[in-house]
Order: structure tokens, then sequence, then C-alpha cells
């Protein structure tokens, strides 16, 4: 997730508070007396309240941008107070195309310094679940993008999708995907090949060219989310749901070293022998000391919901994990944010009425953890939760289909860093 | 053997009349799910949720197309696929020649729907439900034809 630059920032800060009340800094969460809108109106497409997976991040300067998929592209709309209201959404892509806008695999951005923007998306294909990895870039904060391209270059009628989008400190731009570029060659040949394979390639051109893709590691589950986190170092560090020997779906974890793929590690050992599609990835942050925050979902017979570990020692030695939410309200779809020693978790539940988003923080690393706060609910239609930061405070970015896209306070720093 | 042969010639005949009474893909939404139990009472059937982005589905849409052929029995299809995606849920079902049976498109949020139906059940695909003699059994993952085999013999079909 594009929550890198946002920590770069808040590590210039020096003391936060955290604020975390049962009511957010704003009225946006109480939909009482909001309708919300049909989102049938062809007339107009590039509604964000009727966006299907929104992706927001905050700049450096604390401005909100946010890039969604309608009608056969990619917008992307500025907000310069925190979501109240937004710009014109400008369509990314000229050429329309059937753009993914799902919550496992929705448009991706990430706006960094002078002015330069990066989008990813996954373009769907004829067939189902294929697709291409496509990519595109401003350098003049937004108001043009390039044309994009296809960023996997294994152009079989087949998935290279869930692509993860980072960059680090130096400016090197990564992207990530599943891909069965292998399992399309093992079918020619007859053979057998179990899932999907983890891709990636680098710019360190600004995204104006990337070197060929490479592998990193084979049989990974197809249809759940990747994650991609920087170490202090800026090497990637890369989460996603693994299918071991006899489909076993549980996590695996990389960090490449530099440019190079490093050793694939397994994060959760919760046994979930199964096969079937999940739909549910899992998510990382890192904090500026280096310490790995991981969440997922699992359902195994004996060990299921949602779990949290933090990295010890070498960074890639994970604490026994937390079993957090309620099983039996359905919590799902984790996100975690660093920040420093902060800490947040959100997730989603269903009580049998609404569906609500969850959050709650840990001030030391996580060690220990709050007890979890509802901060928003719908009886609709709403997309997976997530955490931003504008570096002065923490966010939950969460879409309720219908309703105006504003995300949550969740924090507040006590200190502002003048 | 002849009783099994009969209940098939009885479901055959099912079969063709079910279909008149189908509508194409019907939206699933609250109360779907108890309606579809109470239209059946005490008869065995198969209710089996997929979607269009899940390669074991296929797999398992392919077996029960062929099993169908041999041997008919009650299969309820749902995708959780949004209602935006009914052309491509209709091809799909077409393409597999299930198309004429009792189809549906999940038209409420999703963890609306499967709160109602099992609080286990996360939204992993393919989710198979095997009804039958007042039991229901949960599947996850492709089904294997010798487990919906093992199950249509138990149920005499």
């Amino acid at each position: 997730m594009p929550k890198t630059y946002s920590r770069l920032l808040a590590l210039s800060l020096l003391l936060f508070t955290p604020l975390l009340s049962a009511a957010p800094a704003h009225t946006g969460h109480d939909t009482a007396g909001i309708k919300p809108a049909p989102c049938n109106d062809p007339e107009a497409p590039a509604a964000l309240e009727c966006a299907l997976a929104p992706t927001a991040t905050f700049d450096t300067e604390g401005r909100l941008w946010v890039v969604w998929a309608l009608g056969g592209h990619v917008y992307l709309s500025r907000s310069d107070d925190q979501g109240q209201t937004f710009g014109t959404p400008l369509p990314i892509n000229h050429a329309p195309e059937r753009v993914a806008a799902d919550g496992e695999n929705r448009p991706k951005i990430i706006v960094a310094p002078q002015g330069r923007i990066f989008v990813s998306w996954t373009k769907r294909l004829p067939k189902p679940y294929s697709g291409d990895v496509r990519f595109t870039y401003s350098t003049d904060a937004g108001n043009s993008f390039a044309a994009p391209v296809t960023i996997n270059d294994n152009r079989d009628l087949t998935s290279h999708r869930f692509e993860s989008l980072g960059i680090n400190e130096r400016g090197e731009l990564f992207l990530a995907w599943l891909d069965k570029r292998d399992q399309v060659a093992k079918a020619r040949a007859g053979e057998p090949y179990r899932g999907a394979a983890l891709y990636y390639t680098y710019s360190t051109d600004g995204g104006a060219s990337f070197r060929p893709n490479r592998k990193i590691a084979d049989h990974t589950c197809e249809c759940c989310r990747t994650a991609m986190a920087f170490d202090p170092a800026g090497n990637p560090v890369i989460t996603w749901r693994h299918v071991y020997e006899g489909n076993i779906r549980d996590h695996a974890i990389t960090r490449l070293s530099g440019f190079e793929p490093g050793p694939v590690q397994r994060l959760s050992f919760d046994q979930w022998q199964i096969d079937a599609c999940p739909h549910h990835g899992p998510a990382i942050d890192i904090a500026a000391d280096g310490t790995h925050h991981t969440v997922w979902f699992n359902n195994a017979p004996e060990r299921h919901g949602l779990f949290y570990a933090r990295s010890v020692a070498d960074n890639m030695t994970f604490s026994e994990p937390l079993n957090f939410g309620r099983y039996d309200a359905g919590a799902a779809h984790p996100d975690v944010l660093a920040l420093q020693e902060q800490v947040y978790l959100t997730w989603k539940e269903f009580d049998g009425k609404q569906t609500s988003a969850l959050v709650m923080h840990s001030l030391n690393q996580g060690r220990t953890w709050s007890t979890p706060t509802v901060v928003a609910s719908t009886e609709g239609a709403s997309d997976h939760p997530f955490l931003i930061s504008d570096g002065h405070g923490v966010y939950l970015a969460w879409h309720r289909r219908g309703l105006p896209y504003q995300p949550f306070l969740i924090s507040a720093l006590a200190h502002d860093a003048h | 053997m002849h009783i099994r042969r009969r209940c098939g010639l009885l479901l055959l005949l099912l079969g063709w009349v079910l279909p008149l009474a189908a509508q194409g893909l019907q939206p699933f939404a609250s109360g779907s799910y108890q309606a579809i139990i109470a239209a059946r009472g005490d008869q065995p059937f198969v209710l089996a949720f997929w979607s269009i982005d899940c390669p074991p589905c296929y797999a398992e849409l392919k077996m029960f197309a062929q099993l169908q052929q041999s041997r008919p029995f009650d299969l309820i299809l749902v995708a959780t696929d949004g209602a935006g995606a009914s052309t491509e849920v209709s091809g799909v079902l077409k393409r597999f020649g299930l198309d004429h049976g009792s189809t549906w498109l999940f038209a409420e949020p999703a963890e609306r729907l499967r709160f109602a139906i099992d609080r286990t059940w996360y939204g992993e695909l393919p989710r198979t439900y095997l009804f039958g003699a007042g039991r229901r059994e949960a599947i996850s993952g492709a089904l294997k034809a010798e487990t919906l085999e093992a199950w249509l013999d138990r149920h005499n079909l």
C-alpha cells in the first residue's frame, strides 16, 4: 500500500499522542439522514461515491489523492481538505479498458515529492480471471499522464494480476504481482502447476522504463491481494498467500536484497488446507525502526480469523500471532499501519444488520493493544478498509458505496511538526 | 438399481419441469436462502456458491455439468459476483450447459447474505452445501466427483 511517503513524513515528527475516540473528528461517519446515491446513473461515470474500490493516499503536503475505476477509466481526484471536497475527477487512461475494481484488486496510487504520481491497475482480459498489470505516471502533479504500459512481459491470455506498487526513499519503483505464465507453460506440456507465481520488476528512472520481469516464487494462491512495504534500507518486503504442499494456503514473505530476489519464508502456520479461492489477502507495514507488522486471514478448523504478527530480532522472525476481531461476526479484510511506536489495525465486521469498520491501536510496537472501536458503519455495500496517514494523523479510508468518500480521522498528533 | 433408475427418471422429469419455473439468473437477496430450502422440503439438493473470478470453481462447474448428464440431481448455483457481473455469469453458466437450472446472483452485500447462510463461511469459493436427510454438509473448495457421487448414493439419487 502507498503508505511510504506519509510515513516518511511522519518520521520527522517527534512526539505523538493518539486520540482514538469513538466519535471520529468529522461527521461523515454518521449516515443518518444521508440517502445513499443509487449509483446507476450512466451519465455520471466518474462519481467517487459510486466507485467500487477507491484507493487513497496523502502526499507530503497533506493533500488527499484518490484513484478509482468506473466505465473503463481510472480516475484521479484530489482533496485539499481531507476529503470534505474533491476536485474534478481526471481520467488517467484515455482509451477505455476493463479495469479491475474490487476489494482484492483495485487501482493503486503513489504520490511522491515533486509532483510525481504513479498509478497501477489490472486490465481485465476477455477470459475469466485473466488480466494484465498496467502502469502509468505523471511528472506534473497529475495534470497529464504517460500512455499506460503493460508491466508483465508475458502476454499469454492468463492471469497477471493482484499487483502491489511501492517506492522507496531513493525513488526506486517496484511492482510485484501474481502471474500464471508458468501454469500456462506447464499446461501446454500437459503438466500440472499448483497456483500462480510471484513476479516483480522495478524502475530506476521514475517509471519511464522497467527491467525484465523476474520470478520470486512458484505456487502462490491465485486470487488474493499481495502486499508490499519497505524496510529502513529501502528493500521491498512482499507478503502473499501461498499454496504449500498439500494445498495448504498459508502466507509467505520475502525481502528483496536491493534489486535481487531474496529467500522466501513462511509467515503463517495456520494450516488452512483448501482447494479454493479465499479472496482474502494479507497486509504489511514496516516501522521506521524496521519492525515488520503483518496481518492476515485464515479459516482453518483449528486456527481461524484475523491474525497479527510483528517481527522480532532479524525482522524475518515473527512473533506468535495475535488472533483479533470477532470470528462469529465475520471479522475480515485487515489492514495495518505503523507510525514509529504506534501501530493501527483495521478490519470489517458484520453484526447481522450493519457492516462496521473497526480500529485498534498499540502504543508499543504491537506488544499490547487497545480494545477495538467501531469507527463507521453501513447497512449497504462497502469496500475493504484501509489505513492511511498524512503525517499528522492516521485515517481510516473506508468506502461505503453510495455515500460520500471521506477518510475518518482516528488519531491526531498532540504536537505539530512546526 | 431399479429404484435408483426410477428416481433418476423422476429427477429427469423434474429437470424438465423446474427450468420452466426458473427465470434465468435470479437475484439472491435476504430470504432467498430460506426460500430455496423451504421450496424443497425434505428433498436432497446441492447448493453451490461460485464466482467468475475463482479458478477452482470452474473445475467444480465442469464436474457438476458432467455428473448432471449421468445422474441428474437438484442443483442450485449461486454466483457471489455482484449484479454488474450478470452477463459474464450467464455466459459461463451457458458455456457449461448449466444455465437451465436454478441459477442466482448475489444482489446484496456479500457479508449480509453469508451471515444468513453460515457464519463460518468467509467467502472462500467454491463453497458447497449438501442438503439431505435433515442435514447440511458444508464443503469449501472444489468438490470431488466421488464425494458427490457417494452423497448421491447415500440419498438413493
